[in-house]
């Protein structure tokens, strides 16, 4: 072999991979180059491609020599950095992991966006006496749960739950995969009771008064008096000892033995009242031939009034009964 | 000082000039000093000094060492010089 025509190291060497295979890692050192490059030599590193660069010295190793180098720099305290390394298996990584990189930050958007489409339930806020199932079915005419790419009409589904009875105020938000439905009910009626203002018991029929118990207010009768309609039975005002009285409005139930009066035109089969207790008892057809000859019927109860073809009987009858 | 000869190999011991732009070496015993103007290595009994512009460090080992660049001058020292 010709020793002047000895290759240049082993840059040309055919056992070596070259192009894309070749696999080189480029460092960046920093301190005395010809130190570290004795180093690196030394331990039996080729490196290639030294320059300086301002203050710090790059080179190349391949990428099989890299962690020998590394070793060599670490243990002797050696300031440096590997600015790229290369090689088919590196760069088929870097270009799967940045497109990889990429490609999963796309599907994440992607499923961010769908997720985001998606309303799974609907959350009823604020109601104590409208049901949950009535302002539910409202709802459902305008959304159903779960579904993706739902986009509902608020508005709409607003006015909807408006429309339920019972409901004041509705409004309704998306919260997320979840729509919020806040009512406010209406006021239930509340029955005001006055009972300042100075207004008596009166007497709705005339009777003899069988009971009273005054609530508010001063009685005005007792058990056995005789009252007419319009008579005052609880004054509209209480005795405060020596004080003047106090206005009020009276209260209070009576019940009074009221005597009733029943007329019934005469007829084939008429029935007729007859006078009883507290009930009206009916017995059917007993005058009924004596009166078809017009006469009169004479008796305690009844008072028979004579007309041309027809007889009016007039049935008085007493009922114990509230007054007040 | 330059070299003009368009190739010309000087063989001293075991360093190879060619062109003016390179010099192979083999059998060092390591660099003394590098920088892009002058690049100092170490021989068995002496020194190469590599005198030029922008030198570079295409290659080297433990044995063999691959400079290039524009070389104006290489210098050689034995020991005790």
């Amino acid at each position: 072999m010709n020793r002047w025509a000895k290759p240049l190291l082993s840059s040309q060497n055919s056992e070596e991979k070259t192009g894309i295979f070749a696999g080189k890692a480029e460092l960046c050192s920093e301190g005395a180059p010809a130190y570290t490059l004795n180093l690196l030599t030394g331990g039996g590193v080729k490196v290639r491609d030294v320059r300086i660069d301002g203050d710090k010295m790059r080179f190349s190793v391949t990428e099989a020599e890299l962690p020998q180098a590394e070793k060599i720099l670490s243990e002797n305290d050696r300031v440096y950095r590997v600015v790229k390394a290369g090689g088919l298996k590196r760069r088929a990584k870097e270009f799967v992991g940045r497109y990889a990189l990429i490609a999963g930050v796309l599907i994440s958007c992607a499923l961010t966006y769908v997720y985001s489409t998606l309303v799974a339930e609907v959350e009823i806020r604020g109601n104590a006496l409208v049901s949950e199932e009535v302002i539910a079915a409202a709802v459902s005419e305008y959304v159903e749960t779960p579904r993706l790419f739902a986009y509902p009409d608020l508005e709409s589904i607003e006015k909807a739950v408006l429309r339920c009875d019972g409901v004041a105020y509705a409004k309704v938000v998306r919260e997320g995969k979840r729509i919020v439905v806040e009512i406010v009910e209406e006021l239930p009626e509340t029955e005001i009771t006055d009972t300042q203002n100075p207004i008596p018991v009166l007497a709705r029929e005339s009777g003899v008064i069988t009971r009273i118990v005054t609530l508010r207010g001063t009685a005005e009768v007792e058990c056995g008096d005789t009252v007419k309609a319009g008579d005052v039975l609880i004054a509209p005002y209480v005795s405060a000892g020596e004080n003047d009285p106090v206005p009020v409005r009276a209260m209070g139930i009576v019940e009074a033995k009221v005597t009733r009066v029943e007329q019934l035109e005469y007829a084939d089969e008429e029935t007729f009242a007859l006078r009883a207790a507290t009930d009206i008892e009916a017995r059917k057809n007993e005058f009924c031939a004596s009166l078809a000859e017009y006469e009169i019927f004479v008796g305690s109860s009844f008072n028979v009034k004579k007309l041309d073809k027809s007889v009016v009987i007039s049935i008085y009858y007493e009922v114990i009964t509230r007054i007040s | 000082m330059g070299f003009s000869v368009a190739v010309k190999e000087i063989m001293l011991d075991k360093i190879t000039f060619s062109a003016g732009e390179t010099v192979f070496i083999e059998g060092h015993r390591g660099i003394s000093s590098y920088s892009p103007e002058e690049t100092v290595i170490r021989i068995t009994g002496g020194t190469v000094t590599i005198k030029g512009d922008a030198l570079e460090i295409c290659e080297m080992n433990a044995d063999e060492l691959l400079i290039k660049g524009r070389i104006s001058g290489i210098d050689r020292r034995k020991k005790g010089e």
